[in-house]
């Protein structure tokens, strides 16, 4: 329900984008500085304007014909040069500069942002999430509740990381009882519908949905599945992976347009060039490259099922259009031979898909691992970082280890939902339970926060 | 990174007066530098909001920030440096709009929307934004801080340095002024 005051706010928000930048800042000589000197300058403007009307008014009847002769032809010249170059001004902002609004961005402790989306787990039931919640991060206080549209259920969701901008992935509603997050990634959907969340506290709207208009094919069949998707930093483009035919099907990264919903590019992978889906997506050197990671056939199996494991980076402004000659290798693993002893290679062993830092720079990973002494599980929880430079440097950040009594399997899989530009603080869940926590300095500390099921349900910050 | 910068101190030799006023100079320049990089974007954006030209915008945000250089000893506390910046953004829009509307200085066109602008506006935010223009200066003011920077009534109090009630009122009637004028237009 739009009101007023939310109109109004959109309407400034959308305004306030005109300004993308300040001209650097220019600070005079301590001392009894021009402070005079500023307003002279601005005076000075309208007192050129006034000149002009001026002249125009001396050039009356045979001299003004002559006049307007004379610089006709080189002013239409300027005005349609400035008219391209307006027209060309449009068709990039049209391509992907439009969309969320920038506001102040909401961080909080270690530049984490303040608040996240979860999409509480159904559990095993497998209800529809019909609702997604949004709480602080620091305080556990719940910000706002915000129902799904009608129909449809949410499946997913993403941030910008500036703790004001997300965007939610919701299909319709199933009929049978089918966890929402599963039925994607196994290609089993509806047709996507695509929402930017945008949150502000304190005021009548904590939390304001609206359509971003995609609406593309390849994500309507119901052989497509989703690997995976992340919002850009300036929350302006959403990256999307994705597959058709299971692991070894043909895949595609795509990168849409928040604003307009348009395909602004799409990088396919032919079928088999990549064994194990693609995923891990992040936004790395601002919104100019996506980081992803997939693996490919190798000479040696790594973990058993996986060949060279690596993590690229794909520069947006290749439009080659294939995604593994566009993208470069920014960090990769092969497995060691059988006498090898990569002592990296243990933490990594069950690690999802490795996460490139958003400066590329090094890549994280985090693995769970379980034994089953009497009367429960044990689990220890691994976070691992290697220098994208020198991927044998890879270490252990931190180590955690508990028992589960009672509980005789795994429901965990441990996630990396935030990280800091250079890797070294990550928000992440433990993988035993739903404790979510900051990893930092080796110490998990955990947050108030209300952790989603990472089995079945979603968070962001 | 701002804040980080902002516990930065000048190693100063305390005897030689000369050398303890340009390390002084210079600790402001890198707080100031370092706090315009951090905030400049969005204070000028406020700027844009109330006075709608984007030139004089800037103006107003360079203005602000070479006060705060020129107070920067003065200063009670290095977080009360933003705090001072807004309430010195929103006094410079209040000159400029008073500038503007003074007799026998020509009062600049208002500037026609770029290209680039038309696109992100619809027809809808064009009609909004052109009654929050209309309003008058301190009702516009309450507008932007109330629902542009999300400020609660007791922020947008302290930052244009009114009581809670004013920008209670201002905005209410802000709200209520900007509905007729819609409602008119329509």
């Amino acid at each position: 329900m739009s009101t007023l005051e939310d109109d109004i706010r959109d309407a400034l928000r959308d305004e306030a984008t005109r300004l993308r930048g300040v001209r650097p800042l220019r600070l005079q000589p301590a001392g009894p500085v021009g402070r005079q000197a500023l307003p002279g300058r601005r005076q000075a403007l309208p007192g050129r304007r006034q000149a002009l009307p001026g002249r125009r008014q001396a050039l009356p009847g045979r001299r003004r014909a002559r006049w307007l002769r004379t610089w006709m032809p080189p002013l239409t010249a300027a005005a349609m040069v400035v008219a391209l170059a307006i027209s060309l001004v449009t068709a990039k902002s049209i391509r992907g500069e439009g969309g969320a609004p920038a506001v102040s961005p909401a961080l909080g402790r270690y530049g984490i942002p303040r608040f996240y989306v979860t999409l509480p787990a159904p559990g095993l039931s497998g209800q529809p999430m019909r609702s997604l919640v949004v709480g602080d991060t620091f305080t556990g206080a719940k910000v706002a509740t915000v129902a799904a549209p009608k129909g449809t259920q949410f499946t997913g969701v993403s941030a910008a990381g500036d703790g004001r901008t997300f965007v939610v992935e919701a299909m319709p509603a199933p009929r049978s009882a089918v966890p929402a997050v599963s039925a994607v990634r196994q290609g089993i959907h509806g047709p996507l519908t695509w929402y930017l969340l945008r949150i502000a506290p304190g005021t009548r709207a904590p939390a304001r949905l609206t359509r971003v208009p995609i609406s593309d094919r390849a994500q309507a069949s119901p052989a497509t599945g989703i690997w995976g998707f992340a919002l850009s930093g300036s929350g302006r483009q959403l990256a999307v992976g994705l597959g058709t035919g299971g692991f070894n099907g043909p895949l595609a990264l795509r990168v849409y347009s928040v604003a307009t919903g348009q395909v602004t590019g799409s990088w396919p992978a032919a079928a088999g060039s990549l064994t194990a889906g693609l995923s891990g997506l992040t936004w790395v050197n601002g919104d100019s490259a996506v980081g992803f990671g997939a693996s490919q056939p190798g000479s040696r199996p790594v973990s058993g099922v996986l060949g060279i494991l690596f993590a690229r980076v794909l520069d947006l402004r290749a439009r080659g259009g294939d995604l593994l000659k566009d993208s470069r290798v920014a960090w990769s693993l092969e497995a060691p031979g059988p006498h090898g002893t990569w002592s990296y290679v243990g933490p990594l062993l069950g690690c999802g898909f490795p996460y490139l830092t958003p400066t590329a720079s090094a890549v994280v990973c985090v693995a769970t691992s379980w034994t089953n002494p009497p009367g429960g599980m044990a689990a220890t929880t691994h976070w691992a970082a290697f220098p994208a430079a020198v991927p044998a440097q890879g270490r252990v950040t931190c180590r955690i280890t508990f028992s589960v009594p009672g509980q005789s399997k795994a429901v965990a899989v441990p996630q990396i939902y935030w990280m800091s530009p250079s890797g070294d603080t990550l928000v992440s869940s433990d993988g035993a339970t739903s404790r979510i926590g900051i990893v930092r300095h080796g110490t998990f500390t955990p947050l108030p926060v209300d952790g989603a099921n990472p089995a079945d349900g979603d968070l962001a910050l | 990174m701002a804040a980080r910068s902002l516990n930065y101190v000048d190693q100063v030799d305390t005897d030689d007066p000369a050398a303890a006023a340009m390390a002084a100079g210079r600790t402001a320049e890198r707080h100031v530098t370092a706090l315009y990089e951090a905030h400049a974007l969005s204070l000028a954006r406020l700027a844009l909001l109330v006075l709608g030209d984007p030139a004089a915008a800037e103006d107003v945000v360079q203005d602000a920030f070479l006060g705060l250089y020129r107070r920067w000893d003065r200063l009670s506390a290095p977080a009360a440096a933003l705090p001072y910046l807004r309430a010195s953004v929103l006094n410079g829009c209040r000159d400029a709009m008073r500038r503007r509307s003074r007799p026998g200085i020509v009062t600049e066109e208002q500037p026609l929307e770029s290209a680039e602008a038309a696109v992100l506006h619809t027809e809808e935010h064009r009609a909004i934004l052109a009654a929050v223009r209309r309003l008058p200066a301190r009702q516009r003011e309450a507008v932007v801080l109330r629902y542009y920077l999300d400020m609660t009534e007791e922020q947008a109090a302290k930052a244009m340095r009114v009581s809670r009630g004013t920008v209670k009122s201002a905005t209410s009637r802000a709200i209520a002024k900007v509905g007729q004028m819609l409602k008119e237009g329509s």
